[in-house]
Formats: structure tokens, sequence, C-alpha cells
């Protein structure tokens, strides 16, 4: 059977299929993925000559053509938004894809003060060209796979060529090539099939939406992974030092950058352990603080009816539900919810003695500092954390939180990403790499973990 | 997986909890009165609660007896870790309480202990051990940690303020071997701080023409004690001026020179009696023996029965206001 007939029985009871012949060729396209604009300038304008030539690319003026060789690379063509034109022997394929987008908005989860606004799209197109506006070189070289039997959908991993490490792109490369999936919506499903999912609570990819961040990985060493129809692209490999601070950091003076960069790591730790702290020194510990404070808190806690943890896991639970409900109602509806969430926490719960003031003071302030990290995956690995601090507290008191300090540590540096270790700046020391991350100085060198190619010229 | 359950369960139900007290159960005590009558021990414990201390009285042939009659009215535990002075009287055996309190791990060891003349210092109003603390602070009394190096080394004496009953400091008692002594005023408790570099302190001299008085305040004063066929302390002080009236001029170099003079012989002659009354009294808070055993690895020839020899020399480096 002819091509033409394989076409029309494969795509029987598909009702954007459109055939037409003009004169002796046949031009076949899917309706609701091509614009009828492009289909006019670039094919039927100029089909309108007295004889087709038997080459029929030296008639279109398209810059995009490709030759077509199989009747798979026809399918995947046909249902990517191309134009198949079927002349006698010759089959090409010509881009004419619509606009299914949106336009490039500013970042919605990543907003800084300084520095570039533009993010990234569900177009890969887009995507790649925001990319490619940043980095101008031949040795940026992307590599395209298709995942999903039935979305077939286009991942790409982005490089450069003479700075990342080889063993890296192969591993990569090895483990999307066995895919086998029916479908792939999002590039955070990709996640599981690169790496061991329940490992660990942290994450080991950093996901992102702005081309900034994704030039400054790329000329580090690291590797990006790109997706049509996903606005977020990953970051292999991902250390926890990376998580810590936002891009804008790069844009601003030396001096009053590292003094935050000290607060957000205190920030992490105090979001650990203060609830665990609290109880254990009111419970067990009771000589680690002064007399008036301790006074004071005994004066704050009379009318209370629950022990003190009961009371915290209370106060903790309730934020929990108050941080969830606030991301998923939509917030058309009003902030008058949010505002009634937080009467219910402050000043309600104090007057009714179900809860002491102390308690409140100590909960916001876990809250506050866990919000330093934009990133979900660490406020949620942070969370676990914290209530496995807190339950060694109710039994042990300061010796028990002093052990989950010590198994905290020990988890978080036998972890390792692709080879590399979670510690990286901090556990193999390794000072260029503490420079771009921890502090702020003048950078020279890139990391030998990272890429063999060290050199990187005067800043 | 299960095994990790069962091991979690059992670890944390098992185990966990050892000192567990919520803070409302907790009386927490700011100070203790000890003191013994007819063969049994008198306690007085002031407990805070809601800003207002409450007191607690019991008797027993023990300590810990006492302590438990004197809780019979209270719904609280006693916790011992912010524990402000604790008053003794003199019929006490002070080496007994001190190790009493030394082995509780319970015991903080910042508080400061005093003797007390009278028994009723307690005032219903006020936290008393809180407001003792704050006067033996300003004093530079010694606190416990620093007493407890007495019941180590058995070469050292014990020196306690007394406290009277509007809660001044107007003399110390000074121990030998955990016997109470004689009583020694304000200007023995001076040439004590300053022999031993305790603070800031003052100094009376008489003016050379007049019959007015000059005072010196005391900045730093170094003593090296070396001990030969005569024991001989070096004392030298740093001095300023407090308060003139004698009608000498102080520019010239002379003058200050009989200041100084003046006030080396005053500070030779009360060191000289401080030093005999403390050898009559046998009491060795200065550390003599101490020093007498690192020489010479016996105690044949003891501290008293040694002669002392005292040098003071004096540089008043500030003068102040010079008027001619």
């Amino acid at each position: 059977m002819s091509i033409l007939e394989n076409i029309k029985k494969d795509y029987q009871k598909v009702s954007d299929l459109v055939i037409k012949d003009i004169k002796s060729i046949h031009v076949i396209y899917l309706e609701t993925l091509v614009s009828q604009d492009k289909i006019n300038e670039y094919i039927l304008k100029f089909t309108n000559v007295y004889r087709i030539p038997k080459d029929i690319k030296k008639l279109i003026p398209s810059p995009n053509i490709k030759n077509i060789s199989s009747y798979d690379e026809l399918k995947l063509f046909l249902e990517t938004g191309f134009t198949i034109i079927i002349n006698k022997e010759q089959i090409i394929a010509i881009e004419t894809k619509g606009e299914l987008t949106r336009s490039i908005e500013t970042p919605s989860t990543e907003p800084t003060l300084y520095g570039a606004k533009d993010s990234l799209n569900e177009n890969f197109q887009t995507n790649l060209g925001l990319i490619k506006r940043r980095i101008k070189s031949e040795h940026l070289k992307d590599e395209t796979f298709n995942i999903g039997r039935f979305s077939k959908t286009m991942v790409n991993i982005l490089y450069i060529d003479n700075i990342v490490e080889k063993d890296l792109v192969l591993k990569v490369r090895q483990k999307l090539n066995n895919i086998v999936i029916d479908g792939i919506n999002d590039i955070g499903e990709l996640k599981q099939f690169l790496h061991k999912d329940d490992e660990n609570v942290f994450a080991a990819f950093r996901i992102t939406e702005r081309p900034d961040v994704i030039s400054k990985s790329l000329l580090i060493g690291k590797i990006i992974i790109l997706m049509d129809t996903s606005p977020y692209a990953l970051i292999i490999p991902t250390f926890l030092a990376d998580f810590i601070n936002p891009i804008s950091d790069d844009y601003t003076k030396s001096i009053n950058v590292n003094f935050l960069k000290i607060l957000r790591f205190f920030c992490f730790f105090l979001s650990l352990i203060t609830p665990a702290i609290y109880i254990s020194i009111m419970t067990f510990n009771q000589e680690t603080i002064p007399t008036n404070l301790l006074l004071n808190f005994q004066n704050q806690r009379t009318g209370v009816p629950f022990p003190s943890i009961v009371e915290c896991i209370i106060t903790l639970i309730t934020c929990e539900i108050l941080r969830e409900s606030d991301i998923r109602f939509p917030s058309k509806y009003g902030s008058a919810i949010s505002i009634l969430g937080g009467l219910v926490l402050g000043e309600a719960a104090v007057s009714a003695g179900i809860v002491s003031p102390i308690m409140i003071i100590v909960v916001a302030l876990t809250f506050i500092s866990s919000m330093i990290f934009t990133d979900l995956e660490i406020m949620n690995a942070i969370r676990m954390w914290r209530f496995l601090f807190l339950l060694a507290a109710c039994f042990y008191g300061l010796y028990g939180v002093g052990l989950t300090f010590i198994f905290f540590l020990t988890n978080l540096a036998s972890y390792e990403t692709f080879g590399k270790p979670y510690l990286f700046p901090i556990a193999p020391l390794d000072k260029s790499y503490i420079k771009e991350t921890l502090i702020k100085m003048r950078n020279k060198k890139r990391s030998k973990m990272l890429s063999k190619n060290t050199y990187k010229g005067e800043a | 997986m299960k095994k990790i359950i069962i091991l979690f369960i059992t670890i944390t139900l098992l185990t966990g909890c050892y000192n567990y007290h919520e803070l409302e159960t907790l009386g927490i005590t700011s100070s203790i009165l000890f003191d013994y009558i007819d063969g049994k021990y008198n306690l007085t414990i002031e407990v805070i609660e809601e800003e207002k201390p409450q007191l607690f009285k019991g008797e027993g042939s023990t300590i810990s007896e006492a302590l438990d009659t004197a809780l019979r009215s209270s719904g609280k535990l006693l916790s011992y870790y912010h524990l402000n002075t604790v008053l003794v009287t003199e019929n006490v055996n002070i080496q007994e309480i001190l190790i009493y309190l030394m082995r509780n791990p319970q015991v903080n060891n910042t508080f400061y202990i005093v003797l007390a003349k009278e028994k009723d210092i307690f005032d219903e109003k006020e936290d008393t051990g809180k407001k003792l603390n704050d006067i033996l602070k300003r004093n530079k009394s010694s606190t416990f940690f620093e007493l407890s190096k007495t019941l180590v080394d058995d070469k050292l004496d014990l020196v306690l303020p007394i406290i009277e009953s509007d809660l001044s400091v107007k003399s110390m008692m000074p121990f030998s071997n955990f016997k109470t002594t004689k009583e020694m005023g304000i200007d023995d408790i001076e040439i004590y701080r300053i022999l031993n570099n305790i603070g800031e302190s003052y100094f009376k001299g008489k003016c050379p023409e007049n019959e007015n008085f000059f005072e010196i305040n005391t900045n730093n004063v170094e003593t090296k004690i070396r001990i030969k066929d005569k024991i001989e302390i070096d004392v030298d002080i740093e001095a300023s001026i407090a308060e003139f009236n004698c009608s000498i001029d102080t520019t010239e170099v002379k003058n200050i020179e009989k200041l100084q003079e003046i006030i080396n012989k005053n500070i030779q002659n009360s060191s000289q009696t401080f030093i005999q009354e403390l050898q009559n009294y046998k009491a060795d808070i200065m550390g003599f023996n101490r020093l007498i055993y690192n020489k010479r690895h016996n105690l044949n020839k003891k501290w008293t029965d040694y002669e002392y020899v005292i040098n003071v020399e004096t540089h008043i480096n500030k003068k102040g206001l010079i008027l001619k």
C-alpha cells in the first residue's frame, strides 16, 4: 500500500487530519497544531505554478525543511505540527507550528530585586532561545530524546563541551535511553528515573525557571535538562549549598551579601532545632537558662491544661495546615481566610487558655526562618527533620537532640547524587566552590569535582 | 523494616523520660537557712512562686529529713538549680553542709555562703536571696565554686562574710579547720582585699603638716611571697588620690614621695597586726602552709613559726586636680 493509504487507514477517526490534493502533490497536516498563515505563505502560494518540479524543495522558501525516510518519522513530524508534502517519490516536512503557548512572563516562584526578569515558558524553542542569548558559543551542545510511547515529549540535555565531565553525560544519557513509560507530563516525573527516590528526604535535583541561573550552572560544569511543555529546568548534579542562596547575591556588593549568607546559614539550623530545644529546656534541662527567664516562663504557663509537648505539637500542626491551605486556596476568594487563620492561632488560642504565648513566639520564629528557602523540596525535608528532633527531645531532652544531630549529619554526609557527595564544598573541602556558593569572593578557577578544565579567565 | 519499628518503640518507651518534670511542678528555691538547735537541724527554705516568696520550715536529725518535713505542706518539687544564697549560723558544722551541697549533682555553683547572726532575716514581700546575691556580688565575695577549694585542699582555711539584720556586710569570720574563731572588722577586710587584689579599695593616711587626712584608691596590687628563713611579702601598689585635704604642693616630686612613704608605713603596720591576729586564731586564710609545702615538701616548720617581713611600695600615678 502506498503511504497515503496507510495514513488514511491509521488516522481514521481523527477529526483534524486534512489532506489536500494540489495538482500532483499531497499536502497533509493536523489542523489544530498548525498555523494557517504559515501554510498559506510557505506552501499554498507557491504551488500555483504550471508544473511542479521533481525536487519540490526548490519551490518552497521555508527556512526549516526536513527529508523523511521512514513511516515512523513521518508520523512523528505530523504530530509535532509539521506539514507533510508527498511529491511522487519525495516526502518532505515543513515546519508550520502554531502559537499555543503564553508569552514570556516574570518569574513567579523565584522573584528577586535585581537581575533579569524573564522566565522559561512551555515552548521549547523559546526556552532554548533565552539560554542561547546568554551563552553564545558553539561548545553549547544539546541532545534530543523522545520519551513516552503516547506523549513522545521532547527532552533535551544541555552542556558545554569543553567544561563538563564526559562520564556524567554518559550516565545521564544511559538513564534517559532506558525510560519506558506511557506518557510524561512534567519534568518532575523524570526525577524518579534519574535517581532513586526513597533514599533520602533531601532533594537530589534543583528546579529553576530563570535563564540566568541556568547559564551560571552551565558555566560551572553542570548539566541542564529541558523538556517541552514544562516551564522548569533540572540541574544535575546538586549539592546542599546550592539551595541556600538566591541568584541575586551575584549582583550586589560582597560585604552586605556575606552578612546575609551567614544569616541564612544560621536560619537553616534555627528552623530545624528551635522547637526541640525549647521543649528540652522546659521539661528536662531547666538549669540551662537564667533564673529570671525561667520564672517568666513559669508565670506564663499557669492555667494551660496540656503538657508542653502536646502544646508544641498542636501549634506546629495548625501552622502546617495554615500553610498548606494558603497555597491551595485561590486568592480571588479573598485574603480573609489567612487572616482568620492567623487570628485563630494568635489571640484566640492564648486567651482561651489552650496555648501559652511563649509557644506562639517559638513556632512563629521557626516558620519565619524556614520561609527564607524558596525551594519547596527543602522546606519539606526540613519539616521531616524538625518533627524527628522534636520527638527525640520529648523522650531524651538535650541529650536526644545531640544524638539526632549526629544522625542528621551522618545521613547527609553519606548521601551521594550521581557519584558526587551531597555536602560537597564542606565535606571534601573545596575552596573554589565555597567561593561560588557559601562566601562571595573573587573566584578564578572552577572546582575540580565538576570539571577538568579549571581555568576560568580573569574575572 | 519491622525490626526497625520494634527496636524504635522499645528504645523510646523503655528508656526515655529519665528526668522529666513539667515546669509548673517545680519549686525554684532562692535561699536556704541552716541552723542547729538541740541536736536537730532547723531549715528555712525560700521558694519563689509567681514573684512572691514562700517560706517553709522543718526540722530533723539529718539534712534530708529536715528538708522532707519542710516540704510537707507544699505541692512542688524542689529544684536547686538557681540557688542564690545559703545562710548558715554559728552552731552548724560548716563542713557537713559544704559536703552535702557539693555531693548533690543538681545544685549550681554560683551561689554565695554567708554567716547570719539572726534568724529573722527573711522578708515576706521581697526575694531576700536575690537581694543578698546582689549585695555580695557588689562586695566581691567569693562564690561556692571558689570556696570549694578549701574542702579539697587541707592546707587552706575558709573565710565567710557576716550579715547583720539589715543585710549589710560589716565583718568577716575566718575559720580554723572549719571551726569558728573571732570576728574581724572592716579594717581587716580592707587589708585582706588589698593583699589579695580583690577589686578596688581605699586607704587613709594622715597629712604630714595638718591634722587632716588624705585618701588613696588602689587600682592594681601585686603581691609576691618568698619563703626563706623569714617569709617575705612584697606588695606593689598602683594608686590614685581620691581625697586630699592637705596643704602641701603636689606638683613637686618630693612631696609625692612623702605621701607614698606615709602610706607604705600605714599598710605595713596594718598587715603585721592582721597576720599576727591570724596566727593567734590559727586561721590560715592566706594559704601560707600550701606555699611552704610546695617549696620544702614538709611541714616541719609551720607558718606560725616563721617571722614575716612586709615591704610595701606605692606608686601614686594619678593625682587628679592639682591646685597651687
